[in-house]
């Protein structure tokens, strides 16, 4: 066991697959002499020379066109997009040719590949290199999104990502990478598709991915604290595939839902809706005005969570725009599938919400 | 009748001739083919058998022919969505490309891509790409792949003259050059870009071959019309590739018969543009030099009754298929072989 930094931690996971698999190749923008822009690859270059660790030109295409030939033909190619907002300008393979590759020749073409790429915001690099791309990317069936908020889940989702058989976008948030974690000695292999519950709790259920993790779990330790509500945290992990039974599994036991991420289009919140016919009763508009005060929702969910101090405190505007959605499930019906429908009980719906009400008067 | 079949029947090559009568007996027959084979998807489309859109590439036969008579098996064709004869031409039957674009079972992709992206991989056909650009890099990843694991195949990409004014072009030429890859470019300047003139909207003469040399490499503009002259540059291209030379860039000037698309009637075409180039019909040309080379017309005409015959067979077949069936709707969206995103 050992304490490594979520940016050390890509390395190693890199490395690790590396020594597994000779098929294994990575690319991207000053990924190999220079270690990397945001450091995260350093080593890798004179751990496994240079035809497998290959500085390229400024030229997205070709970096996500080239991984894809190779990986049609039989390399497991990691390409590195460095800030997730450049993918816009190679979106065609993300939108048009890693997710339709197998469909569209019945099977015949498969594409084993990763894009890893720095995402989110915090790090004040202004609106153009800091954006959250969960949406950008979660609507092409065919395509996997990875999103890890430790060291330990960019091991594992790293290495499981490399060893799918399907396009897997890997959603590295480079607001995290000098944060540290405990990641045990050998190899370690996570499973894509699977959320986790960090913290258990039963009036609400804090739904959170990515840099939002660790601000959601500071938000529970603030509510048990400050108002004696008892949060459950489920981080979600892997957009595509979605574990779904975990986050409703969750739900289900609460009856009360925040999904807390960076994402413009809040995208969690919008399977949540897709998924359950869960009764959105709090919401924050992702298009509030931001400044203003007097708005009391924007006020509820600023007094726990000191994004908003992040976003305005700051001389530059830091380009991120986290969103706070709030839902309470009061009157839960549930698609077929799907944990059966609560039997919910008007007298724990009350308390909740007067507990709510009394912390956010 | 196969390739192979009709190469083993004829002559022992005639001396001074580096071509050899076998090859260009192969070579009229595939130009032959393509020529029959797209005239009949064109027909069927008058007939409402084909549905949707589909690109001939009628008048462009000698550039599929030669190129694919130069690749060796295990050599990797990325074509455009201008593909039926790329993919032909690498010995695809006729019956599996017609049934495809008739959206049958018996199609390539069973109905799920079809005339736009046609793919065989066993026959080395990575795929027919239909957004302007996109192959040219992936076309640079299977090389990169041969490179890496010491493979000696070559992957050729074919794409139009409208495909030099976009970006993945130069991403792609860069690249494959500064990793000397074992790729070869092929530019089809059949002289419009859909329904532009690409002369209008390019900034150089030859759009291919004159943006070489901002790549390091020598410029080479042939004659797409002739089969021998598209083999030959095709030969060089593909021994340099294979000695780990790098990359090639080779336009080949042609003229498409027929509009961009089933939309297209072509009728922004100066009067006369079409009768001069069917003067230089690659078809014509090619008769002609079999009978230079004194191959006389009643091997001709049996290769030309030969190819009809199969293409008659395939259209019946077609016509005979089941249509595909829904079952495959929601298939090998993932690698799991279905759609689910969730659990």
């Amino acid at each position: 066991m050992a304490e490594l930094t979520y940016r050390d931690a890509v390395a190693r996971g890199i490395a690790q697959e590396m020594e597994r698999d000779e098929d294994v190749v990575f690319l991207g923008e000053d990924i190999a002499k220079a270690g990397g822009v945001f450091k995260a690859t350093a080593g890798l270059l004179e751990k496994f020379g240079e035809l497998r660790v290959r500085d390229t030109p400024i030229s997205e295409q070709a970096i996500l066109g080239a991984a894809m030939g190779a990986a049609m033909t039989g390399l497991k190619p990691i390409a590195e997009i460095m800030f997730a907002d450049f993918i816009a300008v190679c979106y065609d393979y993300i939108a048009n040719e890693f997710p339709k590759s197998r469909y569209m020749t019945n099977g015949q073409v498969k594409c084993p590949l990763v894009v890893r790429v720095g995402n989110g915001g915090g790090a004040r690099f202004g609106a153009q290199h800091s954006q959250s791309i969960e949406n950008w990317c979660m609507q092409f069936p065919g395509l996997k999104v990875v999103s890890p908020s430790s060291p330990v889940d960019v091991v594992g989702l790293l290495a499981a990502a490399v060893r799918d058989p399907d396009p897997v976008i890997f959603l590295e948030h480079k607001s995290l990478y000098a944060t540290k974690g405990e990641v045990p000695d050998g190899e370690i292999v996570d499973t894509l598709g699977t959320a986790k519950i960090l913290r258990s709790g039963t009036d609400c259920t804090l739904i959170a991915l990515g840099m939002m993790v660790p601000r959601a779990l500071a938000a529970a330790e603030q509510l048990a604290a400050e108002a004696g509500i008892s949060c459950e945290v489920v981080d979600v992990r892997s957009l595509v595939p979605l574990d779904t039974q975990t986050i409703l599994g969750s739900v289900a036991r609460t009856h009360r839902v925040f999904t807390i991420e960076e994402n413009p289009r809040d995208v969690i919140r919008k399977v949540m809706e897709r998924e359950t016919s869960v009764h959105f009763v709090i919401g924050v508009s992702p298009d509030v005005d931001l400044d203003d005060d007097e708005n009391l929702q924007w006020g509820i969910f600023t007094r726990f969570d000191p994004a908003r101090d992040m976003m305005f405190s700051e001389q530059n505007f830091v380009g991120a725009r986290p969103v706070y959605r709030g839902v309470a499930g009061i009157d839960a019906t549930w698609k077929p599938g799907y944990p059966k429908a609560l039997e919910m009980d008007p007298s724990v719906v009350r308390r909740v919400d007067e507990r709510w009400q009394e912390y956010f008067r | 009748m196969t390739r192979k079949a009709s190469a083993e029947k004829v002559a022992p090559v005639p001396p001074n001739d580096d071509i050899g009568e076998a090859q260009r007996l192969e070579l009229y027959r595939c130009q032959f083919l393509l020529r029959e084979a797209e005239q009949r998807a064109n027909d069927l489309f008058l007939q409402n058998l084909v549905k949707g859109t589909s690109h001939l590439s009628l008048g462009q036969e000698a550039i599929a022919a030669g190129c694919a008579a130069a690749m060796q098996p295990g050599d990797l064709s990325f074509c455009t969505y201008r593909g039926h004869a790329h993919t032909l031409a690498r010995g695809v039957p006729v019956e599996k490309v017609l049934g495809e674009l008739m959206g049958r079972d018996n199609g390539l992709m069973r109905g799920k891509g079809g005339s736009m992206h046609l793919t065989s991989v066993e026959h080395g056909v990575m795929g027919s790409y239909a957004i302007i650009g996109a192959h040219l890099p992936i076309a640079c990843g299977a090389a990169w792949r041969a490179q890496y694991k010491g493979q000696s195949d070559v992957s050729v990409c074919f794409f139009g003259d409208g495909t030099t004014n976009i970006g993945a072009f130069h991403e792609a030429l860069n690249f494959a050059v500064i990793w000397k890859l074992p790729v070869i470019f092929v530019c089809e300047n059949n002289l419009y870009m859909e329904y532009t003139p690409i002369s209008e909207v390019t900034a150089v003469e030859s759009p291919a071959g004159d943006r070489a040399s901002a790549y390091g490499l020598p410029r080479i503009v042939i004659d797409g019309n002739d089969a021998d002259i598209v083999y030959r540059t095709m030969k060089e291209a593909f021994d340099k590739a294979r000695s780990g030379e790098g990359p090639s860039l080779i336009e080949c000037l042609t003229y498409r018969h027929s509009g961009h698309s089933r939309a297209d009637p072509a009728k922004y075409r100066p009067e006369g543009e079409l009768e001069r180039w069917k003067l230089r019909d690659p078809l014509k040309i090619y008769k002609d030099r079999l009978r230079q080379f004194d191959i006389d017309d009643a091997r001709i005409e049996a290769i030309e009754q030969e190819v009809r015959r199969e293409v008659d067979e395939a259209t019946e077949a077609c016509k005979a298929a089941p249509t595909t069936s829904t079952d495959i709707l929601f298939t090998d969206v993932y690698a799991d072989g279905g759609w689910a995103w969730r659990n």
